[in-house]
């Protein structure tokens, strides 16, 4: 029978799975039907048991330490082969001279019994040891033999290029890039000596472990990246949950999306903030030229008088901007009255913009108080369609087409994003410069070829560290992708870029594909004309 | 009355156990963990405490080892001791429940029955086959199913899923027949 239209079998889901309330009245009636009806309470007891199945089975194994006190330590010589290969990693320099596999004598021993079994059984290949297996390896190595899978305990390394792998049964998906230095040491964990991983661990996979010299990273479902090196470790959680252990105590600390930490060679650990995005600062010569350009003016915020911090941007929100986006960016006298910098051309936003305001004569005012650029016109887009726009700033970032909000990119404390609730998803796992809650994507919009007025906002709020990216995507458009999965959508930009400019964003795009797994496309043909 | 798995002999291991060998315990708590833990989870709200008591289950079933009759069937044995600590459970926490968390007592009790007949038709292999099926659900019922583990609340997922609360339980009522089928019919999983 059908239960999915009874609102009482819903109703009974949701006391029990929700805990919602109901009245006596309800509640009697409930139980009333489920008394009398047979049908009804066989599918609740099978949406009850696997409802409880799906979570056990999901939430990863316990560890259950009044049973272990009964049964008293595992015998030492239970994971021989994993003690060995453990002995074996702990032992080794970080600057290893061996080249590839190495094993211990025991485990070396072991496989080469097995590969002298399996010769003699007649077999072409022994799967036995087969730990993962390679999707695909890219760089100067690619070609240099067939690769075909790792094995329990085998050391992989890879000086340039980039490596795909699959963990067999946990079905744990591995990019890694060059340099690298891991040793697989069975299907359920890895020992990174040095490089670069991100991991997606699906439901099967959970409680892979990523060792280190400093730290053991456990997944609990989810999607990570780990650096090491030999000044320490790095993890970056990009979706759900890891437990990160401390290999001398038993103590461990939960990180969860978006947590970022460092964990250097003496123990101590630095969770991360924000902080400057390590890029040089955008030189970009924004002065108007000609009347292709995407005109807009720089506004400094005037002293809130109070230090507390995101004050001044509370205030000049409240009083000069939200007024201007909600009469649809028409009243402007809002803003008449804040001090004004240059004219400034649209070059596209792209990079770090702490000398911003100092460079356009808006200096001091802009340094202590903070700062808005607002962009306006009316522009075309490359061909008619639906758009969106990706991109994140650290403060404050808004478009608004046709006097719509249609995308904002601010810092979560940003008064934009409390004031306005512009509708936005958030991706860390696609992370962008200083911010770790990554890009962020606003809803689809549908433009045909005629114009389209539009409204750029992007500022800080105070403080020197500004950086932010926007860019565009158009449905039903390919677009190459990163290494980590991420499309590469262009800058979203009213004017190609000369050489200098290509340049430095060439460098922006080097730094964010080696150091925060995002990326960008510099437009060529992809161009909103400025039609007013 | 459901029997032991093939291929796993709980008679021998508790033989060993009883004869000396505590670390073949392990194999018990292996062999019947995700079965404990999964009938418990079923039935109490949080899952801490449905693990705390799975743990009480192994914990008690050790120490009542020499007291199971070999030759009996070990499973009805075990899950009889995790049946008798979860009435315990709900008798210590039902002195101070709240009105609702009485009504879900109340709906437990008159489905015990069928709930006791859910479980039976449960065994160590199909719930070891029920990770992989739940690979194999589409997007949308895969992030259900997984939402109650990450502990979200429904209106919460309602509005990432952009889908009313109820929707959300036709979603999940609709994946749970899937995964019941997938058990049903996925063949072994191979052997590492």
């Amino acid at each position: 029978m059908n239960f999915l239209n009874d609102p009482d079998f819903l109703d009974l889901i949701s006391a029990w799975c929700e805990n919602k309330s109901f009245s006596p009245t309800r509640r009697q009636q409930l139980l009333n039907r489920l008394n009398q009806d047979s049908d009804l309470r066989k599918a609740l007891a099978h949406e009850i048991e696997m409802a409880g199945l799906t979570r056990a089975v999901q939430s990863g194994e316990p560890r259950w330490l009044d049973l272990e006190e009964k049964l008293g330590l595992p015998p030492e010589n239970k994971n021989d082969f994993e003690n060995q290969v453990w002995e074996e990693i702990a032992s080794k320099p970080l600057q290893p001279e061996n080249k590839v596999i190495s094993f211990s004598k025991f485990a070396g021993f072991g496989i080469a019994a097995a590969f002298v079994l399996a010769l003699f059984l007649n077999k072409p290949e022994s799967t036995h040891n087969q730990v993962a297996k390679f999707i695909r390896v890219e760089g100067p190595l690619a070609e240099s033999r067939e690769w075909k899978s790792l094995e329990k305990g085998e050391e992989f390394k890879l000086a340039e290029g980039m490596v795909e792998l699959a963990f067999k049964d946990t079905g744990v998906h591995l990019i890694g890039t060059g340099p690298l230095d891991m040793t697989l040491v069975d299907k359920n964990r890895l020992f990174l000596r040095e490089g670069q991983i991100k991991l997606v661990v699906p439901p099967q996979g959970i409680g892979f472990v990523v060792d280190t010299m400093e730290r053991k990273f456990v997944d609990l479902g989810t999607s990570f990246v780990v650096q090491a090196s030999n000044r320490g470790s790095r993890v970056l959680v990009l979706d759900g949950e890891i437990a990160v252990g401390d290999p001398n105590s038993k103590q461990s600390m939960l990180m969860r999306k978006g947590g970022l930490a460092d964990f250097d060679r003496n123990g101590k650990i630095s969770p991360q903030s924000t902080k400057p995005s390590g890029v040089p600062d955008t030189d970009i010569d924004a002065s108007p030229k000609g009347p292709k350009s995407l005109l807009g003016k720089l506004l400094a915020f005037p002293e809130a008088g109070t230090s507390t911090p995101g004050a001044n941007d509370v205030k000049a929100i409240s009083r000069f901007f939200l007024p201007l986006i909600q009469s649809q960016f028409q009243d402007q006298q809002s803003v008449s009255s804040m001090k004004q910098g240059p004219p400034l051309r649209f070059r596209g936003i792209a990079g770090t913009y702490d000398q911003f305001p100092q460079r356009y004569n808006l200096s001091p005012f802009s340094e202590q108080h903070g700062w808005m650029a607002w962009f306006q016109g009316k522009v075309s887009p490359p061909q008619k369609g639906k758009f969106r726009f990706w991109g994140y700033a650290d403060n404050n970032l808004l478009v608004s087409i046709n006097g719509k909000p249609v995308f904002e990119g601010s810092r979560y404390d940003s008064h934009f994003r409390t004031e306005l609730k512009v509708p936005r998803n958030n991706h860390p796992a696609l992370p962008c410069l200083n911010a770790r809650a990554g890009f962020a994507s606003g809803e689809w919009f549908e433009v045909d070829t005629s114009p389209v007025k539009i409204d750029i906002l992007f500022g800080e709020s105070q403080g020197h560290f500004t950086s932010s990216v926007l860019l565009i995507e158009q449905e039903g458009m390919e677009y190459e992708s990163t290494y980590w999965g991420q499309p590469k959508w262009p800058i979203f930009a009213t004017e190609g870029f000369n050489r200098n400019e290509t340049s430095r964003l060439r460098n922006l795009q080097a730094h964010m594909e080696e150091k925060l797994m995002g990326s960008f496309s510099i437009p060529e043909e992809e161009l909103w004309a400025v039609v007013e | 009355m459901p029997q032991d798995p093939p291929n796993f002999d709980p008679d021998l291991v508790v033989s060993q156990v009883i004869d000396g060998n505590k670390d073949a315990y392990r194999l018990i708590v292996a062999e019947y963990s995700l079965l404990v833990r999964g009938f418990l989870s079923a039935r109490i709200y949080h899952l801490d405490d449905a693990e705390d008591l799975a743990q009480e289950t192994f914990v008690t079933a050790y120490e009542k080892l020499e007291k199971y009759e070999i030759g009996t069937n070990f499973r009805a044995w075990l899950m009889s001791i995790a049946q008798f600590l979860l009435n315990n459970h709900w008798r210590k926490y039902g002195r101070r429940a709240t009105v609702m968390e009485k009504f879900r007592q109340e709906i437990a009790e008159s489905i015990q029955p069928e709930l006791m007949q859910s479980s039976d038709d449960l065994n160590q292999e199909k719930i070891k086959k029920l990770l992989l099926c739940i690979t194999k659900l589409p997007q949308n019922l895969r992030q259900v199913v997984r939402s109650g583990l990450e502990g979200k609340r429904i209106d919460d997922l309602s509005q990432e899923l952009n889908l009313k609360p109820n929707a959300i339980y036709q979603l999940r009522h609709r994946a749970h027949l899937a995964l019941k089928e997938c058990m049903n019919q996925e063949p072994p999983l191979p052997q590492s």
